[in-house]
This record gives structure tokens, sequence and C-alpha cells, in this order.
């Protein structure tokens, strides 16, 4: 079967052009770490396929660049290490642009202000920050709001935080009582709580946060990307991404709509 | 960005340091526990098998089959997640610990069991001839000799119970695995999981080796 007459070896010979040929075409790919599950940034819908906000905008920045998107599905706690070394490409997980990451990574300009929210048990009696006395607070391991609860840890007497692995597991402590309330994205929150009334975001926490994509530190990608998402927003893209996610039209002057600085340090 | 600067940064290590030891505490206190209770647990499993009544008996084999086939990582999240739905709702630190001991117990049942099925059965028949009753049998005459022999395989499985203390983040747990990936995800490099690695081996290595010295002694003696 594997003899090697002439005339095998010249069909091998086009076989092994076109896997060249081939794997030059899968040179384009770039791979996208997506903390899926992430609403409605990037999950999975009935059908199995990955959508969402920030699958949108990666997929036309892909688009834009000549390059196909693999999506591979990483939590927030292994993209770090996955954009750094080298196992994809850039990561979305509504990631927060902060000085101290800025030191280890590079972010494309950001695309998204974001608050922080206070969610409880739809019988709590909680009704802001100001209630959180004595209680017992769920937060997303090193997310944005684990440091604003635990900056702000003593100014409420908060008594303990409990740190989760994503908002789900957290949804369902607050459920099961063992949290008093849940501090964590205000978008993904909203988004989650809007058909489930076991649950009620009672306030919105300003942080200042702002939503980008994350690359590996001084990666040539980071650039050609924020460039993309200046066009984006020039084109109303990403200001129809926020109408189609979350119902309504992102604020004239955020982020979403206006073009920003790449991060830097 | 370099290999070092991203999985090796000075800074980053000093400036997470404190919060690994804060966790390596909890997974320390969380390991003794489990491995004591497990233990415990084990050795009365191993007993009930071997010489309790036929129901225990019969029982104890049915537990020490499904938790040595239940994922570790399953139980503990039935332990946390869904009792509640049950009523029973456990602290962090209590599931971790009954998910690790129950496991364990089903682990260092059979390991005494083989160790007590390894006393030369002349043992056995001395001590009935002596006339010992059967708690003096068990505690002063087969069960020392057993547990030296399986003081190597229950080692090892104590190392493991101790590794598997990892699995308690997933239940909020502020162990030393959750603390590494907390630290890395506010300073966005992954150095705080490597120095968490070094803090396991460092902490495991001195028993790993204690396991190979005993195993050579007791090979030496039984030759």
């Amino acid at each position: 079967m594997f003899g090697s007459t002439k005339k095998t070896r010249i069909v091998l010979g086009a076989l092994f052009g076109l896997a060249l040929a081939t794997a030059s075409a899968e040179a384009q790919e770039l791979k996208l770490g997506a903390n899926i599950g992430n609403v409605p940034w990037e999950f999975q819908n009935a059908k199995g396929e990955f959508v969402g906000f920030e699958i949108d905008l990666v997929n036309e920045i892909g688009k834009r660049l000549g390059a196909k998107i693999k999506v591979v599905n990483i939590p927030f706690n292994g993209q770090f290490a996955a954009v750094q070394s080298g196992q994809i490409d850039m990561a979305v997980s509504s990631m927060t642009i902060t000085p101290k990451r800025l030191q280890s990574v590079s972010f494309a300009q950001p695309y998204y202000d974001s608050d922080q929210s206070l969610s409880v048990a739809a019988a709590s009696k909680i009704t802001s920050v100001a209630g959180l006395a004595g209680k017992s607070i769920g937060v997303d391991t090193g997310s944005t709001g684990d440091v604003w609860t635990t900056q702000n840890k003593d100014k409420y007497k908060i008594a303990d935080i409990r740190r989760y692995e994503g908002l789900a597991p957290a949804m369902m402590d607050l459920a099961a009582g063992r949290i008093d309330g849940y501090i964590s994205d205000f978008p993904a929150v909203q988004y989650y709580v809007r058909d489930k009334p076991a649950f009620k975001v009672v306030q919105r926490i300003p942080a200042g946060g702002q939503y980008s994509i994350m690359f590996a530190r001084n990666s040539p990608l980071a650039a050609k990307a924020d460039a993309v998402i200046t066009k984006l927003k020039s084109e109303g893209f990403i200001a129809a991404l926020h109408k189609k996610w979350f119902g309504v039209a992102a604020p004239a002057n955020s982020t979403t709509v206006k073009p920003a600085m790449m991060p830097k340090l | 960005m370099s290999f070092f600067d991203a999985f090796l940064n000075w800074d980053v290590f000093v400036q997470t340091f404190p919060l690994l030891i804060s966790g390596l505490t909890i997974t320390i206190g969380l390991g003794l526990c489990a491995i004591v209770l497990g233990l415990a647990g084990g050795m009365l499993l191993a007993l009930l098998r071997l010489y309790g009544p036929a129901p225990a008996r019969q029982i104890a084999i049915a537990y020490i089959d499904i938790f040595r086939a239940i994922p570790l990582l399953v139980l503990l999240v039935v332990i946390y997640y869904a009792l509640p739905f049950a009523g029973l709702r456990l602290e962090p630190f209590t599931s971790a610990v009954m998910a690790l001991s129950l496991v364990s117990a089903a682990y260092s049942a059979e390991i005494f069991r083989a160790g007590i099925e390894g006393v030369p059965k002349g043992q056995f028949e001395a001590a009935r001839a002596l006339g010992l009753n059967a708690y003096r049998r068990m505690g002063d005459i087969i069960l020392p000799q057993a547990i030296k022999l399986v003081i190597p395989p229950i080692t090892s499985n104590s190392i493991n119970v101790f590794k598997d203390t990892a699995l308690a983040s997933v239940v909020a747990m502020p162990d030393l695995l959750k603390q590494a990936t907390q630290a890395q995800a506010l300073a966005a490099n992954p150095t705080p999981l490597i120095s968490a690695a070094v803090i396991y081996i460092a902490l495991l290595l001195p028993l790993v080796r204690m396991v190979s010295i005993f195993e050579r002694r007791l090979a030496a003696k039984s030759r």
C-alpha cells in the first residue's frame, strides 16, 4: 500500500504540497481565549455556538485583520498565564484595565465603561452597601469587585469576603444563604438576574473600571487590534453591539462610542 | 516579555508572598484535619469489613467501593452546593474536610485491611492461645504489626489527601491555590502559581522521601 512506485511518490508529493498550503492558510488563525459563561460577553447559546458582545467584537477585528478567530474556552484566572505563554494570542473576559496588570500584559483601548454592583437574594433587606456591616460578601477571585470590596472592607464593616470562580457558583451560594451579597460587574449581573426572580441588583457602585482585550506584553497584535477598534467606533459598530446585547444605547460620552487612547503604564 | 518576567517575576513574588502564606496555613489545617479523620474512619471501616456482623460488613464494603469510585471534586461540589437544598448548609471548611476524609477513609480502609491480612496467621493463633480477649488481640498484638506494615502506603495516601486540598478552592476556601490564583489575577502575572507549586513541593518532598526510606527499611527487615 505504501510502496514507493513513481506514481505514489508523485501523489504523496502533491498531498504534502497541499498540506503545506493549508498550514500556511492556518497561520492566519488567531487564538482567542474567552471566559465562556461570562454573560453576555462570551457564552454558549442553545446550539453550542460561542456568542456574545466580545465574541462579536473580536470576530469583526479578525475579519478586518484578515485572520480567522479560533475561540478557546479559558476561565478568567487561566488567561494571564495563557497569553503570557503564547498559548493564545489574546483574551477576553470583560477584563478591567488596571495599572498593576499593565506591568505584565498589554491592553487595546477600552470599549466599555463598567460599574460594580451589589446583588442580594430577593427576600433580603439589604438595599445598599451601607447595610453590609457584619455580613458575608461574595466576589470573583481577583476581579475588580474583589479589589473594590477588599479596599472597602473596613469602611462598610464587612465581616467576611468569599472568593468564587465566577458568577454562577457565587449566585448559588447567595441562593443557599451562605453569603448575604455579591459584588461584581454590573452588566454581567444585570444580564444574569433579568430572568431570575430569586435575586435582585440593589445598587450600582461606581468603580471606574474599563474593559478591553488583553494581549501578551508589547504584542504587536495589540496595536493592530487597537487601530481596528478606533475604526469600529467611528463606524458605530461597537455602539450597535451595545444595543444588540444590552437592549439600550451606550451613553454618548462612553468609551463604547468614543475612541480612546491605548492604555500605557 | 521574557519567561523570567512572566513566570519568575521577583517583584510580583515579594508582593504576593504574604497572601500565599495566609493560604498555606489554611491548606495545612485542612490537610491535617482530613488526614486524621480519614485515618480514623479508615481503621473503623477496615475492622468492620473484616470482623463486623454481616450487615455492617456489607455496608462497609458498599461504602468503600462507592467512595473509591466517586471523583473527589464531584463529591465536594455535591456536598457544598447540593446539600443546602436538602436543608444542610455546611461551611466551606467543613465541606472540604468532609469530602476529603470521606474519600480518604475508603482508601485507608483498604490499606489497613491489607495490613491486617498481612500479619502472619501464627500471630492470631498465638494471641488466642494466650487467652487474650478480642480487643486486646487486636489492640496489643495484631494492629501494631499491621500498622508497621502499612506505614509507607498510608503516608503515600496522606500525601495525596494533602495535595487534594487544592480542590477546596472551588468552594470559596482561601487555601494556598486560591490565594495564588487571586494574586495572579490581581497582578496579571502567573508568578504566584509557580510560588505555590514550589511551596507544595517544599512541604511534601520530605514526606515523599520518607515513604521511600520506610519502604527500604521494611524490605530489609523482611529479608
